[in-house]
């Protein structure tokens, strides 16, 4: 068997983050009964929700050779609209519905930006990164908001699906879990995220080949947009608050997830189940570091040296690949 | 004979599995022009690699003189007299063709450290009066064209007096009288005893000029001798190793005629370019015909091909299928019936890193499933049919299409554009880069897809192509259709007459910008001091005093220096086309390293050295981490953001750093001269700054870098190291930032720095530092940071809430990027007219 027919046989990258993701159970598993805990499990599982809603479009930006910063004071700001709405007296559905629409003109103003002025998805994403969080400072005058009903707040922090007595699977999981389902099927099935990747590897051939540029833009930053809402939603649930500092910092946790799933940063190629299993990956390291007392800046230091060993392996991986 | 000055002894190289070489021996003579065909991946450009000092050879060895030669890099080839003009013409093109030309060189001219820019300038003349050129040394690079850079980089050779010179495809962008003029002078120099070692396809050519011929096939010499050994059949024959069918000798036999044309199904009316590439182009198209389209290089044939399918804005009347026809962009009229194959398969056509059958499907992908959604196992069917269709050679439709030959990439290509196959078919420069049996199988296809009752314009700068392949052929000059000749009357020289540009009416040279192009680019410039002095006019007649007092302008002054000095060291990353996102973090390790080392008694200013080195270690660490292991450096940085501030607080316990002495405190607090230290010190930085980016070498290198890696590259410039150095020097200033931060605010907290890195960003970007590398000006940087802050002031002043300083920091970056980009484009659309 040659060399390279020898590569072709080995598993893909997804099969070995699952590995790594059952060794990381495993080695935490073994050693503390609680990390197997159902009841902890469901409980950390609604900390990894906002940023795998998010990760899932944001794998498709980063495969179209775009990024997104401005999630986080999406995030917050799409919160701030849902407390504006539910201070003045409207039903909860239609508050849900504000925050959704304001996350997704976010994003969609974003793709407008890029599209319109012709300029780097990175420039556009940080002024807006200044811009959203600036709105929400500004609209609330930095006072969270408060006051939310408990069927709410109940829904968010304790509510799941009860499998049996002992476990439950929260629904803001559950609804991650459809997520990453539709993500994978328009990512991998779907021209949407063909078109993406291609407009990702080589901008120019793709205008050549009649692809729009300009709506799959739209498209990716909206959808990036409508999950920053949905997210805001469980955020404020789940605290019990929408706050104007929510989320600071929640584009980086989403940029390392995307590329600890193998998504190449400079784009044209990524995964969405790579994705999801980086979320699990990076979560299940958190929580087993966690429990085993690890401190925060400990964890801090393993995973940014994660990223890059993962980085590493990605680029010998494709060079391999290539010959 | 003379003796050889280079002599090639059994080399061999591999790329991976791929034998590139394979035990080639040559010698090149002074006084001889040498002349290298081969079939594309013979092996040419990795010989002329090896030989310049780009790479070096896995076995064999290299005799210069009759000494053996070990090549460092390419100065060192240079140093030697061994020079190149490479085939792709790389170039830098926002800098100046003088500064190109420096580059080009290694940038020894005059002073080894700091440039001398009228000796940059004087020297390239003297380098264009080697070859008699005319050309404005002082004008940007990208406002020349193709051809004219590649014949500055000939003439910087010819002026340097190189003993052996790599001429590859230099032909392949020049115009008829500018290759006649080259061939005049590279006869000059043969006899002044220079040894030219001559790499084309243009077997004309070869025949016309060489001494000796050289034949590669395979990484091998698959042939050598003088010239008068060979004629045009024999090097044929020895590039593709068996006998060519007498279809495609030669272009003086005729193809088997295609059937009688039908109706016209293509009718093109006065098209013409509002941007005047061409004018009043009226075309017909017959079904089952072949009309080949003849131009040379830059006359406006890729332009009107894209023009006809939308790519491209024009005017004129077009009809499709009897039907008024809109040109809306490759979709809509592929849907109309269609369709075109652009020029440059690297650049426009293929997705390198992915499948053959994603690379075939990429237009109508759609058509294959519902909704958009696809079936994997139907895509596979339909792709490995049409790749069989075209008997591309693969082993299997997933395998990445740069794995394939160049001829198979372009059946594919073609293939592509072939379901549903369009009434009409462009195919711009169908066999540019192929090889000679897959030129053949292109023609066929074509051919055979003209018999199937489709019209088919082929454009193509390829003489024996056009007359083999064309039913009628058209002659495009200047933008326009000069001549139609009929199979009967397509003769070569009938054809290339009809094609020359009349001697006087020779196209003006675009450099000169008109005067509209040079205000958007003195706005572009200017921009940033602009803004800066409107606002500040503006608050100082509104406010007065409040605003325009010594006291609230330094604190204004103040709280940009911090900010902008990391700036200044962001801006040098960002022109270098790379960028640091952990300075926020790096600005907290190093902060409190130092500072806690200051506590412990350090002496303040060796605190302030200390703080500069980590810094720079841990640029130099990003660096290092991104470029050696080929990682993103936004990825490296981003787990930056994470590492150093981990590190950060295990150092610190969490703990804040303070409780400094007076003598510390004293670095940044207090005035001199009646100015706040820290504005002194800033401005000390950014002239600094100033200087080293417009007057140094390795300054100039960082927008080298920046402007063209490959150029940079082909120039012996290591990108790697400059970035090395960029990244350093950013590191080193956020390091000054950070005890500057501890003595100014007195503490270093677990949070000191955080966000730290979007504000220096912004700075940079607003001061005009374009993000995709290459320009960028360190007194537009300070503007930026300045700005920045005067708007916070301003808020303040007219009493509007703090808190929507976010939302206008976000609109200055897209106000002040959208703006600078609109100029761009608008000083480019000027220059172009």
């Amino acid at each position: 068997m040659s060399f390279p027919t020898f590569l072709k046989k080995l598993p893909g990258r997804e099969t070995l983050l699952a590995a790594m993701v059952v060794a990381v159970a495993l080695i935490f598993g073994i050693g503390h009964p609680d990390f197997l805990d159902p009841q902890n499990l469901s409980d950390r599982s609604r900390h990894w929700v906002e940023i795998g809603l998010i990760a899932v479009p944001m794998t498709f930006i980063i495969a179209s050779g775009g990024i997104d910063l401005s999630v986080g004071s999406l995030l917050a700001l799409a919160g701030i609209a849902a407390g504006k709405l539910q201070l003045a007296g409207l039903p909860l559905p239609a508050v849900i519905a504000g925050a959704l629409a304001v996350g997704t003109l976010g994003g969609l103003f974003n793709a407008f930006a890029i599209q319109a002025f012709r300029l780097p998805p990175l420039v556009v994403t940080l002024a807006t990164l200044a811009l959203f969080r600036g709105l929400t400072y500004a609209l609330t005058g930095a006072q969270p908001i408060s006051t939310w009903p408990d069927a709410f707040t109940d829904w968010g922090s304790l509510g799941g699906w009860q499998v049996t007595e002992k476990i439950q699977v929260p629904w803001s999981f559950l609804i991650l879990l459809g997520v990453v389902a539709i993500g994978t099927a328009l990512f991998h099935r779907h021209l949407l995220g063909r078109q993406t990747r291609q407009l990702g590897e080589n901008a120019s051939a793709a205008r050549f080949a009649g692809i729009s540029a300009a709506r799959i833009t739209y498209a990716i930053y909206g959808f990036a947009g409508l999950m920053c809402g949905l997210s805001a939603i469980f955020w404020t649930s789940r605290f019990a608050t929408a706050h104007p500092g929510a989320a600071q910092g929640l584009e980086l946790e989403v940029i390392a997830v995307v590329v600890l799933g193998g998504t190449r940063i400079t784009g044209g190629a990524g995964s969405v189940p790579g994705t999801f299993l980086g979320l699990l990956l990076l979560g299940l390291l958190r929580y087993g570091l966690e429990l085993r007392g690890v401190s925060q800046q400990d964890q801090t230091i393993l995973i940014g040296t994660l990223l890059i060993v993962v980085a590493l392996a990605n680029e010998a991986w494709a060079c391999r690949r290539s010959h | 004979m003379p003796p050889p000055l280079l002599e090639l002894r059994d080399l061999a190289k591999s790329y991976g599995g791929a034998r590139a070489l394979n035990g080639v021996s040559l010698a090149f003579r002074t006084g001889e022009i040498h002349a290298l065909v081969g079939e594309n991946g013979a092996g040419k450009s990795t010989l002329i690699r090896t030989c310049t000092g780009l790479q070096s050879a896995d076995t064999g060895e290299l005799i210069w003189n009759g000494a053996q030669l070990t090549l460092r890099d390419p100065q060192h080839a240079r140093a030697l007299g061994i020079r190149a003009v490479h085939q792709e013409a790389e170039f830098f093109p926002e800098l100046s063709l003088a500064e190109n030309l420096m580059h080009a060189e290694g940038g020894n001219i005059g002073r080894p450290f700091w440039i001398n820019w009228e000796g940059v300038e004087a020297s390239a003349r003297k380098d264009l009066s080697a070859l008699a050129l005319d050309l404005p040394v002082e004008a940007r690079a990208a406002s020349l064209g193709l051809g004219q850079r590649m014949m500055a980089e000939i003439a910087a050779c010819v002026a340097h007096q190189s003993k052996l010179l790599f001429l590859d495809e230099p032909t392949a962008s020049l115009s008829v009288r500018e290759s006649e003029e080259l061939f005049v002078h590279l006869e000059r120099l043969r006899a002044a005893g220079t040894a030219i070692v001559y790499v084309s396809h243009r077997l004309d050519e070869v025949l016309r000029l060489a001494d000796h011929i050289s034949v590669l096939r395979d990484g091998k010499v698959a042939s050598a001798g003088p010239r008068r050994d060979y004629d045009r059949d024999r090097i044929v024959r020895e590039m593709v190793g068996r006998e060519v069918r007498p279809g495609e000798k030669s272009s003086t036999t005729a193809p088997a005629a295609s059937t009688a044309p039908g109706a016209v199904v293509f009718n093109v009316a006065n098209v013409t370019d509002p941007r005047g590439r061409f004018a009043d182009v009226s075309l017909q198209l017959r079904a089952g015909e072949i009309v080949a389209l003849y131009g040379l290089v830059g006359a406006g044939r890729s332009e009107l091909a894209q023009a006809l399918i939308g790519l491209r804005p024009s005017t004129g009347a077009i009809t499709l299928l009897g039907k008024p026809f809109t040109p809306a962009g490759p979709a809509p009229s592929l849907r109309a019936g269609l369709a075109l194959v652009p020029e440059d398969r690297r650049t426009d056509g293929i997705f390198a890193t992915h499948s053959c059958r994603e690379n075939i499907t990429a237009p109508w992908l759609g058509s294959l499933g519902r909704a958009g959604f696809f079936s994997l196992r139907g895509e596979r069917t339909r792709t490995d049919a049409i790749a069989k269709k075209f008997s591309t050679r693969y082993r299997d439709i997933d395998q990445p299409i740069t794995t394939l030959s160049g001829g198979n990439q372009q059946k594919l290509l073609i293939g592509r554009w072939l379901e549903p196959e369009p009434a009409v078919l462009l195919v711009d420069e169908p066999t540019r880069g192929v090889d000679v049996g897959a030129k053949a199988e292109i023609h066929d296809q074509l051919r055979a897809l003209a018999a199937r009752g489709k019209a088919v314009l082929a454009i193509s700068s390829d003489l024996p192509e056009v007359l083999q392949l064309g039913d009628r052929v058209l002659v495009f000059r200047e933008g326009r259709i000069s001549a139609e000749f009929t199979r009967a009357t397509a003769t070569e020289t009938a054809v290339v007459q009809a094609a020359l540009p009349d001697a006087v009416a020779q196209r003006p040279v675009a450099a000169t910008a008109t005067r509209a192009g040079k205000f958007s680019n003195a706005i572009r410039e200017l921009g940033t001091f602009g803004a800066l002095a409107v606002l500040v006019i503006a608050l100082t007649i509104i406010k007065g005093s409040a605003f325009a007092s010594g006291g609230n302008l330094f604190d204004v002054l103040a709280a940009a220096a911090l900010v902008s000095i990391a700036a200044a060291g962001m801006a040098q990353v960002i022109i270098a086309g790379g960028i640091d996102i952990s300075i926020g973090s790096m600005l907290g390790l190093t902060g409190a390293l130092a500072c806690t080392a200051a506590t412990h008694g350090l002496p303040p200013i060796l605190a302030l050295g200390l703080g500069v080195a980590i810094g720079a270690a841990l640029g130099a660490l990003n660096a290092t981490i991104a470029y050696r292991g080929r990682i993103h450096p936004i990825v490296v940085t981003l787990a930056g953001i994470y590492i150093f501030r981990g590190v950060m607080i295990k150092f610190t316990g969490g703990y804040e750093v303070g409780g400094f002495s007076p003598a510390f405190r004293a670095l940044a607090e207090g005035n001199v001269f009646g100015m706040p230290k820290v504005i002194w010190i800033a401005l000390a930085v950014h002239l600094a700054n100033a200087w080293f980016l417009a007057k140094t070498l390795p300054g100039r290198r960082l927008y080298a870098v920046g402007g063209s890696e490959k150029a940079a590259r082909l120039a012996g410039i290591d990108p790697a190291r400059i970035r090395l150095m960029a990244f350093a020097i950013c590191g080193g200033l956020v390091g000054l930032a950070s005890v500057l931060w501890g003595a100014y605010f007195g503490k270093v907290q677990s949070n000191t720095g955080s966000g730290f890195e979007l504000s220096v960003i912004a700075a940079a970007v607003i001061g005009g530092c374009a993000i995709s590398g290459g320009r960028g000006k360190a007194l537009g940087v300070v503007a930026g940071a300045v700005l920045i802050q005067v708007v916070y002031n301003a808020l303040i002043l007219l009493q509007v809430s703090g808190y929507w300083q976010g939302v206008f920091v976000g609109a200055l970056i897209l106000g002040a990027t959208g703006l600078d980009g609109w100029l761009q484009r608008r000083a480019n659309a000027e220059g172009a007219k």
